[in-house]
């Protein structure tokens, strides 16, 4: 019995000892089985996820494409569409210029980057580039209509950018052809700092993209065709660029016939409308366009019911540029007062939606002339004036003068210096203590940008920041002064245990302010630098917080939210209304 | 959290502190333990079960992530090969954190919330600064030390400073020997 009873336990012992090692065994089979569920589940969601996001990628961009008629406009939405998804660094278009068999592709403008100022001497490289049919990409795309791969672009023989390519930390391409018809008409260039091979679905959904952008060219190709037969601007309904040139030609001639001078011609642009363009979208600015030419409209119509005017006349002959062409005896008065009604006219707020928007004009006034071999040159002084009243803006009025066109060829030097200076970092930072009226402690101090042309030789920003904001170089410029200024109080606090508190003012330009993308470039230059954001403030003119103050509302908060503290200089410098600062978080 | 993380924590905690480890921690935190890869779940039951474990074997929780971090990467590394077969070396490999890696997780697993590192490289040197919520240096300071063994490679690693310690962000700085 004893031995019966031990052999029953040994043999349920061994029972149990059989049924662990099962369902250990049993655990081992469904664990593995889950983790193999997982990974087939893995890749059906990678690859879902893939395709559901190049599919969004392309209809925003065909969406947008469908709704735009400017092929500027729609590359840069691409562009900027396409490095956001990717991640890629710097996205830049090329069109096709020259005559069949001189066909070549030409650097633009038309460029997105994720760190401007990293970029910027490969931006400006590639701005100058002209790319030959060749076997290196972007030219190769003459010869095969589809995207382009290049892993890495200093093996190829001719990529004469490789210097600033290298600065830029850029390691890969992909070259999209923009394809109307069987015709390249242009090309995108997106730029890597990993050599990250795109999968073939990319490779398409980019070809199809290139495709969808070609139909914004073919309708441009059309509507230029058919404005070049109208003479009527369709937006508008006032005459075009075209009409008007007939009209200033045949009074050009007539008077230069009777020696008999008593034209002008005003060039009027509108400041604010790109802004609105920009931030409330396309067809905010066409309605503002349209309100805007209806003021003018009205300005002129009452011009045109006085006997002393012989004629007057308004056309729109660009983007937001209009010219009015006045014939009248005192021409030079009569301009004048038209000039101070559309200032007067053009002043009160437009609203769009919920939004207040203005647009204000820069208004340049050249009277005809013996001296004058053609209307052209008539028109270019009027252009030429305005671009002085617009450095002096808003809402002034200059009459030409030789000194301007002199010192139009100066600007054109200093941007060209200026571009250098950029390339180079040839700037320094000063500082300016800034000391609190009630104790007379420092509480902080502001940063001051100086431009080290030579080595003795200092330029002091309000000798270049009107060009660099006139040409767009404000916005690396800023960059780099928020760089180094946060760089400058991490030494600071650094080396000093006294004065936790100080901080480093840096002024924000308009522009700057404006990018999309200012908050996020704010947040990496603080975690670049390790710069604590209570160490910098940021300071805007009160005309950059009004411009759009429902984007600046925005935009301060994220700051402020990040610990940044905002507050406005010149205070009462610019627009009369303060009805909008209510909406801004501020320190005041 | 993604439900891979706690997966590859468990093998961790087995691995180290053997068959029933994992299980206990589970009783003690009163927790489901039911995480599969594919789904997200609470930070704060990582924390939980981090916290337990450190109880458990009277470690600092801080020498733990570190210790989890690095017995991670030769997990990671049989999960993923791919990311290790495009970085030659440690260094390639951390720089690529933002632009591929954590890129493809997201692509793995929709709304991951990966943290953002910032890079400030000199020779021989990474700067990394980390600001994520999650407070989870000490796990990027494990991470290195397993890829500095994966590759081979001596990476002095010192923190100057960090968000315990009350600062805006981590500073995690790489001295390559």
């Amino acid at each position: 019995m004893k031995l019966g009873g031990d052999l029953n336990a040994s043999l349920v012992r061994e029972d149990i000892h059989e049924k662990c090692m099962r369902l250990e065994r049993e655990i081992v089979r469904e664990k593995a089985a889950r983790r193999e569920a997982e990974d087939i589940a893995e890749v059906g969601l990678r690859q879902l996820y893939l395709s559901q996001h190049k599919l969004k990628l392309l209809n925003r961009i065909s969406g947008f494409a469908n709704d735009v008629d400017s092929p500027t406009q729609a590359l840069h939405f691409a562009l900027n569409e396409i490095c956001n998804e990717e991640n890629w660094s710097v996205g830049h278009a090329l069109l096709r210029t020259g005559p069949a068999g001189d066909e070549r592709l030409e650097g633009t403008d038309i460029w997105v980057s994720k760190h401007q100022d990293v970029d910027f001497p490969f931006l400006e490289a590639s701005r100058k580039i002209v790319a030959w049919p060749c076997a290196s990409a972007p030219g190769r795309l003459f010869l095969e209509h589809s995207p382009i791969w290049t892993p890495d672009i200093y093996g190829q023989n001719a990529f004469t950018r490789a210097i600033s390519a290298r600065r830029a930390g850029l390691r890969s391409s992909i070259s999209v052809p923009i394809i109307m018809g069987h015709e390249l008409v242009g090309a995108m260039e997106f730029y890597q700092t990993e050599a990250v091979t795109p999968s073939d679905e990319l490779m398409d959904v980019l070809l199809q993209i290139g495709t969808q952008l070609g139909r914004v060219f073919k309708r441009a190709r059309h509507a230029d065709i058919l404005l070049k037969n109208a003479s009527t601007d369709p937006l508008t309904g006032l005459p075009n660029r075209i009409s008007f040139e007939s009209e200033i030609q045949s009074v050009f001639e007539l008077e230069h016939r009777t020696r008999e001078f008593q034209t002008a011609v005003i060039y009027l642009d509108l400041d604010g409308f790109k802004l609105v363009n920009d931030t409330l979208g396309h067809s905010s600015g066409d309605t503002l366009l349209v309100a805007m030419a209806n003021r003018l409209r009205f300005v002129v119509d009452s011009f045109n019911g006085q006997d002393w005017v012989d004629n007057v006349s308004l056309a729109r002959v660009g983007g937001d540029e209009f010219v009015i062409l006045l014939s009248c005896a005192d021409v030079r008065d009569v301009a004048n007062d038209i000039a101070a009604e559309i200032h007067k006219c053009l002043h009160p707020i437009h609203r769009i939606g919920l939004n207040d928007v203005q647009a204000v004009a820069s208004i340049g006034i050249a009277l005809n002339g013996p001296e004058y071999a053609n209307a052209q040159e008539l028109l270019r002084d009027a252009d030429v004036a305005m671009y002085e009243a617009k450095a002096n803006g808003p809402e002034q009025t200059y009459h030409f003068t030789a000194e301007m066109r002199n010192a139009a060829l100066a600007r054109l030097d200093l941007e060209i210096e200026l571009r250098r200076a950029v390339e180079n970092s040839s700037f320094e930072l000063h500082f300016q203590p800034i000391v609190s009226l009630s104790n007379r402690e420092t509480v902080g101090f502001e940063a001051l940008v100086r431009w080290r042309k030579e080595q003795d030789v200092l330029i002091m920003p309000n000798d270049f920041v009107p060009t660099a904001e006139a040409c767009g170089l404000i916005v690396p410029i800023g960059t780099w002064v928020l760089r180094e200024a946060c760089r400058a109080a991490v030494r600071f606090h650094a080396s000093n245990s006294h004065g936790a508190d100080l901080y480093i003012s840096v002024n924000v330009a308009l522009q700057q302010f404006q990018q999309l993308h200012f908050v996020t470039l704010v947040r990496d230059i603080l975690l670049e630098t390790g710069a604590n954001p209570k160490w910098i403030r940021l300071e805007l003119t009160e005309s950059t917080a009004a411009t759009n103050p429902s984007h600046a509302a925005r935009t301060i908060t994220q700051l402020n939210v990040m610990g940044i503290q905002v507050s406005i200089d010149d205070f009462g410098t610019g627009y009369s209304s303060l009805a909008y600062l209510r909406l801004c978080p501020l320190i005041r | 959290m993604k439900g891979v993380i706690f997966n590859i924590v468990e093998e961790v905690v087995v691995d180290k502190l053997g068959p029933g480890a994992w299980d206990e921690l589970l009783s003690v935190t009163g927790l489901s333990g039911i995480y599969t890869s594919l789904g997200s779940y609470p930070d704060a039951e990582l924390f939980q079960l981090v916290t337990a474990c450190a109880e458990l074997t009277a470690a600092k929780p801080s020498d733990l992530l570190h210790l989890i971090g690095e017995e991670s990467i030769p997990l990671l590394f049989m999960r993923y090969p791919k990311f290790f077969e495009d970085a030659p070396d440690a260094r390639a490999f951390i720089l690529s954190l933002n632009t591929i890696i954590h890129p493809e997780v997201r692509k793995l697993y929709a709304g991951a919330a990966c943290p953002h590192f910032n890079f400030v490289e000199a020779e021989n040197t990474i700067t990394m600064g980390y600001n994520s919520p999650r407070q989870l240096c000490h796990l990027a300071h494990g991470f290195i030390l397993g890829l500095a063994k994966h590759y081979g490679e001596t990476i002095d690693i010192d923190q100057p400073t960090c968000m315990h310690d009350g600062a805006p962000m981590c500073h995690i700085k790489l001295v390559w020997k």
